[in-house]
């Protein structure tokens, strides 16, 4: 599979719908986004989780959380990069197609959502925390509006993934409500001999 | 949006259309259909509609289809029904599938296997 669902064509390129040309995104010339990376050992105290036991033919893979983190400016022209990394995070950690399909769309459907009520010259945040199990995703931002959680947009979020919440934060910059959603997508794990 | 943004969305998406006679259209969609290129989809749409009696939309080749471009199809189907007009979909692109799929979309729509087949068809 392509991970990353990629067109390009470049300028002046009449060639047919499906001309490929080198798959840089469009998009990624846009906006700076900052990446920080983390990778720590599963036993690193978490909210609440228990070390993980030391099980019999545990690889050190198993036990790593990876942390990914973006912050950027609250833009549409962001939110193709952020779904990307998304399916992409999804990809590696070995989820099924449908499920890295249905991350990349809530991530976009979220994202999509809360740039379209932010606050005036807010930042994003966006962390996804890789288990082996399971990615969390926690958007963060000041928001100028409600978040609109009777539409179709966020039952469709609700329908793509295995959990959202909501949590109110600090008051953010200029008095703006400040919040933090956070999605969960298990892996439901491809069928392996 | 500026006018820069609408040149650079056309990166993204593709749309290309075809008379197949007087009465009907086929809408090729290629690439990612999110927020920013949705509104190039409908009013692409819109414009076929109101041209051709039926308009076929081929979505093989699309790469993402987000809820945005979810309400575009949905609303031009919308319209071509109070329209009398027929909106047929071509869909072959597993994401896209999976997108009608999982938010219950699909039964809105009238489907083809493919474009000859959905061409041929009489409103």
């Amino acid at each position: 599979m392509r991970p990353h669902g990629m067109l390009l064509r470049s300028e002046g390129d009449s060639g047919g719908p499906c001309s490929r040309k080198r798959r840089v995104h469009p998009y990624r010339r846009r906006g700076p986004i900052t990446v920080t990376y983390v990778e720590r050992d599963r036993s690193t105290p978490d909210s609440g989780t228990r070390p993980a036991a030391p099980s019999r033919e545990g690889s050190s893979r198993e036990r790593l959380v990876l942390v990914l983190e973006l912050r950027t400016a609250a833009s549409t022209n962001v939110i193709p990069t952020i779904r990307t990394v998304a399916a992409d995070l999804a990809a590696r950690a070995d989820f099924d197609l449908d499920a890295i399909d249905d991350l990349r769309m809530a991530v976009d459907d979220l994202c999509a959502m809360v740039v379209r009520i932010a606050a005036d010259k807010t930042g994003l945040r966006c962390a996804f925390t890789v288990r082996p199990e399971r990615i969390e995703v926690d958007v963060e931002i000041d928001i100028a509006d409600p978040l609109p959680t009777g539409s179709f947009g966020w039952r469709v979020l609700e329908c793509l993934t295995d959990g959202v919440s909501v949590l109110s934060l600090p008051a953010g910059s200029e008095g703006h409500d400040r919040v933090c959603i956070t999605v969960v997508k298990q892996a439901v794990r491809a069928q392996r001999p | 949006m500026t006018k820069v943004d609408s040149d650079f969305t056309a990166d993204i998406i593709g749309l290309q259309v075809a008379e197949h006679g007087p009465d009907a259209r086929v809408v090729t969609v290629t690439g990612e259909v999110d927020t920013l290129t949705a509104p190039r989809l409908s009013s692409f749409l819109t414009t076929q509609l109101a041209a051709a009696r039926v308009v076929v939309v081929d979505l093989d080749g699309v790469e993402f289809l987000g809820s945005a471009g979810l309400s575009a199809l949905f609303e031009a189907n919308e319209l071509a029904v109070r329209e009398h007009r027929a909106l047929r979909l071509v869909c072959h692109s597993r994401i896209a599938n999976r997108a009608l799929e999982a938010t219950a979309l699909r039964e809105h729509f009238t489907f083809a296997d493919t474009v000859p087949e959905a061409v041929k068809d009489p409103l």
